[in-house]
């Protein structure tokens, strides 16, 4: 056996040993299935107070405030026993963090801003064309923008107090 | 591929049947229904290269090529039911067992060539005693093997469908590229080659987890921190 075959076992063996499970990872599994497309066109295909959703998302004619309605609901909404209901839940708050990145250049998450360009480029490998694009040019944008002064809450935009949109 | 999912009825002993089989289970059906040999298939698929990787570090090299002398050793041993059968009393790790089998089989051998050695007049041959630097050389050899499998196992999981993955993966992580040079050989940014290897490799530590889980002979359900260890001390040894 050569060194260079050493090499690899190494690298290969502290890669796994090293590996670190995420919530994403589930998501990602999903979407990698021989039906990942379908699964994200059907998941998606979910009524909104404000309309459908790929299209509010994809076309970005939702104000800020809208999007931020609709990703707090994903956030919130899992049931944290059921593997699919937390899927769609991060699924949901993935793509609308991305499209209020790209549509109206605010980040709508206070997580690690490398993490979720990440998050959104490993989702974007996965996805079905038009997602594909929202999610690398949210990376993009998010990579190549330089993390803002801290923000006070007053000058988040203001929700409105309405009924949560019926999604899954 | 795991079957279905068992119905959420099953008792626990028709549950038990869903999970693979660990070594020590497998061995003990297979010597019970006689199943010789898929037993010795089984063996000689996870050991053959390992038990040559430890006669090449050890003083037994000098007895001939190692691909042959371990293959004697199989066909002397394995042949008969109760050599394996002798390992669960024995109580010891299986790769221990065998590494003992083929010591004792080889200064058995060294011992004929040295009295045919002496009839015609020549040096016999002899076997030192057993050192670390061979045992180290049949664990390297074992893990490489395992990473080697599995690494077959997560191309096999990934498919059509991720077959750009993998293949970023194995340049990565397998050949040591840089993603700059990935980006040359597959036109991909390499902040995206990077998440894709990340991708294929939840998938790798999963099939590796598996494998250490049914080779070593560890509960099938046994959590990575298990399997953590048990890679530990095999990794140990390597260099």
């Amino acid at each position: 056996m050569s060194h260079e075959d050493d090499d690899s076992t190494r690298r290969l063996l502290s890669l796994a040993l090293e590996y670190r499970g995420r919530p994403i990872d589930d998501l990602v599994d999903r979407l990698s299935a021989g039906d990942g497309d379908e699964w994200l066109t059907r998941t998606l295909r979910t009524p909104t107070p404000h309309g459908g959703l790929p299209e509010g998302l994809l076309e970005g004619h939702w104000t800020l405030p809208q999007m931020l309605q609709i990703k707090e609901y994903f956030k919130r909404g899992a049931d944290p026993r059921n593997a699919e209901s937390r899927r769609k839940s991060l699924l949901g708050y993935f793509l609308c963090t991305a499209a209020a990145q790209v549509h109206h250049h605010r980040l709508l998450s206070s997580g690690p801003r490398e993490e979720l360009a990440e998050a959104w480029r490993e989702l974007a490998a996965l996805a079905s064309p038009p997602w594909r694009a929202l999610l690398i040019e949210a990376s993009r944008q998010l990579e190549s923008r330089k993390p803002p002064a801290s923000k006070s809450k007053s000058e988040l935009p203001v929700l409105q107090r309405s009924p949560p949109p019926c999604v899954p | 591929m795991p079957g279905p999912l068992p119905p959420s009825s099953s008792s626990p002993s028709r549950t038990r049947e869903w999970f693979p089989d660990t070594q020590p289970k497998l061995i003990r059906r297979w010597l019970k229904d006689g199943e010789i040999r898929a037993l010795n298939y089984h063996i000689m698929s996870v050991y053959y290269g390992p038990l040559q990787a430890y006669v090449r570090g050890s003083s037994a090299r000098r007895l001939g090529d190692p691909a042959e002398l371990v293959s004697e050793f199989f066909a002397d041993r394995l042949e008969k039911d109760e050599y394996l059968a002798g390992w669960e009393p024995s109580r010891i790790r299986l790769r221990r067992y065998l590494i003992n089998g083929l010591w004792f089989y080889l200064r058995k051998r060294a011992r004929k060539d040295g009295r045919e050695a002496a009839r015609r007049k020549e040096m016999p041959g002899t076997l030192p005693e057993m050192g670390d630097g061979p045992l180290e050389a049949f664990h390297r050899a074992h893990v490489r093997e395992l990473v080697h499998k599995a690494m077959k196992r997560t191309r096999r999981a990934c498919g059509e469908r991720l077959s750009t993955h993998y293949r970023v993966f194995f340049l990565r992580k397998h050949e040591g590229h840089s993603y700059a040079e990935i980006e040359k050989l597959l036109d991909l940014d390499p902040r995206q080659a990077a998440v894709m290897a990340r991708t294929v490799t939840r998938r790798f530590k999963e099939a590796l987890g598996e494998l250490v889980r049914r080779e070593l002979g560890l509960d099938p359900r046994s959590g990575f921190a298990t399997v953590r260890r048990e890679l530990a001390e095999l990794a140990s040894a390597s260099p």
